[in-house]
Protein backbone atom coordinates (compact mmCIF):
# COMPACT_ATOMS: atom_id res chain seq x y z
CA UNK A 1 0.00 0.00 0.00
CA UNK A 2 1.34 3.57 -0.86
CA UNK A 3 2.33 5.84 1.43
CA UNK A 4 0.43 9.12 2.17
CA UNK A 5 3.94 10.39 0.81
CA UNK A 6 4.41 8.43 -1.94
CA UNK A 7 0.31 9.34 -3.23
CA UNK A 8 0.45 12.92 -2.66
CA UNK A 9 3.70 12.73 -4.66
CA UNK A 10 1.68 10.53 -7.56
CA UNK A 11 -0.75 12.93 -6.94
CA UNK A 12 1.53 16.01 -7.97
CA UNK A 13 3.18 14.26 -11.23
CA UNK A 14 -0.06 13.27 -12.48
CA UNK A 15 -1.47 16.89 -12.15
CA UNK A 16 1.78 18.28 -13.80
CA UNK A 17 1.40 15.58 -16.60
CA UNK A 18 -1.60 16.71 -17.41
CA UNK A 19 -1.09 20.34 -17.69
CA UNK A 20 1.84 20.34 -19.96
CA UNK A 21 -0.17 17.82 -22.04
CA UNK A 22 -2.78 20.60 -22.08
CA UNK A 23 -0.54 23.65 -22.40
CA UNK A 24 -1.12 25.67 -25.07
CA UNK A 25 1.00 28.11 -27.21
CA UNK A 26 1.59 31.68 -26.20
CA UNK A 27 -0.93 34.78 -27.52
CA UNK A 28 -0.68 38.16 -26.52
CA UNK A 29 -3.65 38.85 -24.80
CA UNK A 30 -4.46 42.17 -26.03
CA UNK A 31 -2.78 44.65 -28.65
CA UNK A 32 -3.48 47.73 -30.96
CA UNK A 33 -4.30 47.75 -34.41
CA UNK A 34 -2.77 50.58 -36.57
CA UNK A 35 -4.12 53.62 -37.79
CA UNK A 36 -3.94 55.70 -40.89
CA UNK A 37 -5.99 58.18 -43.03
CA UNK A 38 -9.79 56.91 -42.30
CA UNK A 39 -8.86 53.41 -40.84
CA UNK A 40 -10.10 53.29 -37.28
CA UNK A 41 -7.83 52.08 -34.67
CA UNK A 42 -9.38 48.73 -33.03
CA UNK A 43 -8.17 46.81 -29.47
CA UNK A 44 -8.15 43.17 -30.11
CA UNK A 45 -8.60 40.75 -27.26
CA UNK A 46 -8.01 37.14 -26.73
CA UNK A 47 -10.60 35.30 -26.56
CA UNK A 48 -9.15 31.29 -27.04
CA UNK A 49 -5.53 29.70 -28.33
CA UNK A 50 -4.83 27.15 -29.26
CA UNK A 51 -1.10 25.32 -30.28
CA UNK A 52 -2.09 26.01 -33.85
CA UNK A 53 -3.82 29.93 -33.38
CA UNK A 54 -5.07 32.77 -31.09
CA UNK A 55 -8.55 34.27 -31.38
CA UNK A 56 -9.06 37.56 -31.25
CA UNK A 57 -12.36 39.70 -30.95
CA UNK A 58 -11.61 43.42 -31.81
CA UNK A 59 -13.10 46.56 -30.97
CA UNK A 60 -13.52 49.81 -32.16
CA UNK A 61 -11.85 52.43 -29.79
CA UNK A 62 -14.17 54.11 -27.67
CA UNK B 1 -9.20 -4.22 3.15
CA UNK B 2 -9.90 -1.42 5.52
CA UNK B 3 -10.79 1.73 3.17
CA UNK B 4 -8.58 4.22 4.79
CA UNK B 5 -7.32 7.74 3.93
CA UNK B 6 -3.83 6.21 2.29
CA UNK B 7 -6.45 3.86 0.13
CA UNK B 8 -8.69 7.21 -0.86
CA UNK B 9 -5.38 9.05 -1.94
CA UNK B 10 -3.97 6.11 -3.89
CA UNK B 11 -7.68 5.37 -5.52
CA UNK B 12 -7.42 9.55 -6.47
CA UNK B 13 -4.48 9.29 -7.52
CA UNK B 14 -5.12 6.66 -9.83
CA UNK B 15 -8.66 8.11 -11.06
CA UNK B 16 -6.87 11.94 -11.82
CA UNK B 17 -4.25 9.87 -13.89
CA UNK B 18 -6.71 8.17 -15.72
CA UNK B 19 -9.41 10.62 -16.23
CA UNK B 20 -6.53 13.30 -17.50
CA UNK B 21 -5.20 10.70 -19.74
CA UNK B 22 -8.92 9.82 -21.35
CA UNK B 23 -10.18 13.69 -21.70
CA UNK B 24 -6.78 14.55 -23.60
CA UNK B 25 -7.09 11.23 -25.58
CA UNK B 26 -10.00 12.52 -26.48
CA UNK B 27 -8.81 16.29 -27.33
CA UNK B 28 -6.14 14.48 -29.67
CA UNK B 29 -8.73 12.37 -31.16
CA UNK B 30 -10.94 15.46 -32.38
CA UNK B 31 -8.11 17.46 -33.16
CA UNK B 32 -6.78 14.61 -36.15
CA UNK B 33 -10.93 14.49 -37.03
CA UNK B 34 -10.77 18.07 -37.35
CA UNK B 35 -8.06 18.12 -40.54
CA UNK B 36 -10.02 18.63 -43.56
CA UNK B 37 -12.92 20.09 -45.01
CA UNK B 38 -15.89 19.70 -43.51
CA UNK B 39 -16.75 20.94 -40.35
CA UNK B 40 -12.36 21.73 -39.68
CA UNK B 41 -11.60 24.10 -36.96
CA UNK B 42 -8.12 23.90 -38.09
CA UNK B 43 -6.08 23.58 -41.54
CA UNK B 44 -7.98 24.33 -44.84
CA UNK B 45 -11.50 24.93 -43.55
CA UNK B 46 -13.11 26.44 -47.03
CA UNK B 47 -13.08 26.08 -50.40
CA UNK B 48 -16.10 27.89 -50.95
CA UNK B 49 -15.84 30.59 -54.03
CA UNK B 50 -16.25 34.85 -52.55
CA UNK B 51 -14.80 37.61 -54.24
CA UNK B 52 -12.21 39.94 -52.29
CA UNK B 53 -13.91 42.54 -51.03
CA UNK B 54 -12.38 46.52 -50.70
CA UNK B 55 -9.20 46.56 -49.00
CA UNK B 56 -6.50 49.03 -48.09
CA UNK B 57 -3.35 48.37 -47.42
CA UNK B 58 -0.46 49.88 -46.67
CA UNK B 59 3.64 47.84 -47.91
CA UNK B 60 6.78 48.05 -45.97
CA UNK B 61 7.47 51.01 -47.39
CA UNK B 62 4.49 53.00 -46.23
CA UNK B 63 3.07 53.04 -49.46
CA UNK B 64 -0.45 52.07 -50.45
CA UNK B 65 -0.77 48.70 -52.41
CA UNK B 66 -2.98 49.58 -55.58
CA UNK B 67 -6.37 48.80 -55.03
CA UNK B 68 -6.45 45.79 -57.66
CA UNK B 69 -2.76 44.79 -57.35
CA UNK B 70 -4.61 41.29 -55.62
CA UNK B 71 -7.15 40.75 -57.34
CA UNK B 72 -4.41 39.58 -60.27
CA UNK B 73 -3.20 36.17 -60.86
CA UNK B 74 -2.67 34.15 -57.76
CA UNK B 75 -2.12 35.30 -54.41
CA UNK B 76 -1.60 33.88 -51.18
CA UNK B 77 -2.16 35.96 -48.05
CA UNK B 78 -1.28 35.35 -44.67
CA UNK B 79 -2.60 36.90 -41.66
CA UNK B 80 -0.33 37.10 -38.53
CA UNK B 81 0.00 39.00 -35.19
CA UNK B 82 3.20 39.72 -33.54
CA UNK B 83 4.40 37.58 -30.79
CA UNK B 84 1.79 34.64 -31.59
CA UNK B 85 3.35 31.83 -31.52
CA UNK B 86 1.88 30.01 -34.14
CA UNK B 87 2.35 32.96 -36.13
CA UNK B 88 6.11 32.85 -35.62
CA UNK B 89 6.10 28.99 -36.72
CA UNK B 90 3.81 30.20 -39.31
CA UNK B 91 6.23 32.62 -40.68
CA UNK B 92 9.05 30.08 -40.99
CA UNK B 93 6.74 27.76 -43.35
CA UNK B 94 5.78 30.84 -45.04
CA UNK B 95 9.44 31.84 -45.91
CA UNK B 96 10.58 28.71 -46.97
CA UNK B 97 7.48 28.56 -49.48
CA UNK B 98 7.66 31.73 -50.69
CA UNK B 99 11.25 31.11 -51.71
CA UNK B 100 9.93 27.94 -53.53
CA UNK B 101 7.40 29.80 -55.24
CA UNK B 102 6.25 29.57 -59.05
CA UNK B 103 6.25 32.95 -60.39
CA UNK B 104 2.16 32.58 -60.90
CA UNK B 105 1.65 32.72 -57.30
CA UNK B 106 2.59 36.27 -54.91
CA UNK B 107 2.64 35.59 -51.50
CA UNK B 108 1.93 38.21 -48.71
CA UNK B 109 2.11 38.60 -45.26
CA UNK B 110 -0.61 40.62 -43.59
CA UNK B 111 -0.38 42.49 -40.54
CA UNK B 112 -2.90 44.17 -38.70
CA UNK B 113 -0.55 46.08 -35.80
CA UNK B 114 1.18 48.91 -36.12
CA UNK B 115 3.95 49.16 -39.03
CA UNK B 116 6.77 49.67 -36.33
CA UNK B 117 5.84 46.20 -34.76
CA UNK B 118 5.79 44.50 -38.04
CA UNK B 119 8.96 46.19 -38.99
CA UNK B 120 10.14 44.94 -35.59
CA UNK B 121 8.83 41.03 -36.31
CA UNK B 122 9.54 41.29 -40.15
CA UNK B 123 13.23 41.70 -38.87
CA UNK B 124 13.38 39.57 -35.49
CA UNK B 125 12.43 35.73 -37.37
CA UNK B 126 14.10 37.30 -40.65
CA UNK B 127 10.30 36.55 -43.06
CA UNK B 128 11.26 36.44 -46.30
CA UNK B 129 8.44 37.59 -47.93
CA UNK B 130 6.58 40.88 -48.44
CA UNK B 131 4.28 42.08 -44.93
CA UNK B 132 1.85 44.54 -45.95
CA UNK B 133 -0.84 46.28 -43.07
CA UNK B 134 -4.34 45.71 -43.46
CA UNK B 135 -5.50 49.67 -42.72
CA UNK B 136 -8.22 49.90 -40.33
CA UNK B 137 -8.64 45.77 -40.70
CA UNK B 138 -10.79 46.95 -43.70
CA UNK B 139 -10.11 43.72 -45.05
CA UNK B 140 -10.09 41.74 -41.72
CA UNK B 141 -13.52 42.53 -40.75
CA UNK B 142 -14.52 42.25 -44.31
CA UNK B 143 -13.98 38.67 -44.18
CA UNK B 144 -14.19 37.83 -40.74
CA UNK B 145 -11.09 36.97 -39.13
CA UNK B 146 -10.60 36.14 -36.23
CA UNK B 147 -7.82 33.26 -36.23
CA UNK B 148 -4.31 34.33 -36.50
CA UNK B 149 -2.20 32.97 -38.61
CA UNK B 150 -5.11 32.43 -41.22
CA UNK B 151 -4.43 32.30 -44.73
CA UNK B 152 -6.93 33.00 -48.28
CA UNK B 153 -5.74 32.08 -51.93
CA UNK B 154 -7.26 34.88 -53.78
CA UNK B 155 -7.49 33.81 -57.31
CA UNK B 156 -8.06 36.65 -60.22
CA UNK B 157 -9.46 38.33 -57.58
CA UNK B 158 -11.87 35.56 -55.93
CA UNK B 159 -10.94 33.98 -52.56
CA UNK B 160 -11.35 30.41 -53.69
CA UNK B 161 -9.40 28.57 -50.35
CA UNK B 162 -9.22 29.38 -46.50
CA UNK B 163 -6.74 28.07 -44.07
CA UNK B 164 -6.71 28.53 -40.07
CA UNK B 165 -4.22 27.86 -38.00
CA UNK B 166 -0.80 27.23 -37.83
CA UNK B 167 0.57 24.69 -40.87
CA UNK B 168 0.92 21.86 -39.45
CA UNK B 169 1.20 19.03 -42.66
CA UNK B 170 3.52 21.61 -44.96
CA UNK B 171 3.29 19.08 -48.05
CA UNK B 172 -0.58 18.85 -47.78
CA UNK B 173 -0.43 23.04 -47.98
CA UNK B 174 1.78 22.81 -51.51
CA UNK B 175 -0.47 20.08 -52.60
CA UNK B 176 -3.11 22.45 -51.95
CA UNK B 177 -1.67 25.46 -53.58
CA UNK B 178 -0.97 23.52 -56.51
CA UNK B 179 2.96 23.61 -56.36
CA UNK B 180 3.47 19.90 -56.27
Amino acid sequence: MLSLRRSIALLVIAVAALLAQTATAYCPSRFQTAQFGDGQPYTCWLTGQDDDYCYYDCYLNA
Amino acid sequence: MTWNRTTSLTALVVFTAAAGFFATGLIAHKRTEAVGVEGASVGLVSTTRRPLPDYQMIGDDMQEVPADSLRHGRVLLVYLTTSCDPCVQEAGVISRLYRDAPPDLSVYGVGIEKPAQLKTFVKQFDLKFPVLVDVGLQLARAIDIHHFPSKYLVEDGVITKEWRGKTRDEAALRRQLGLQ
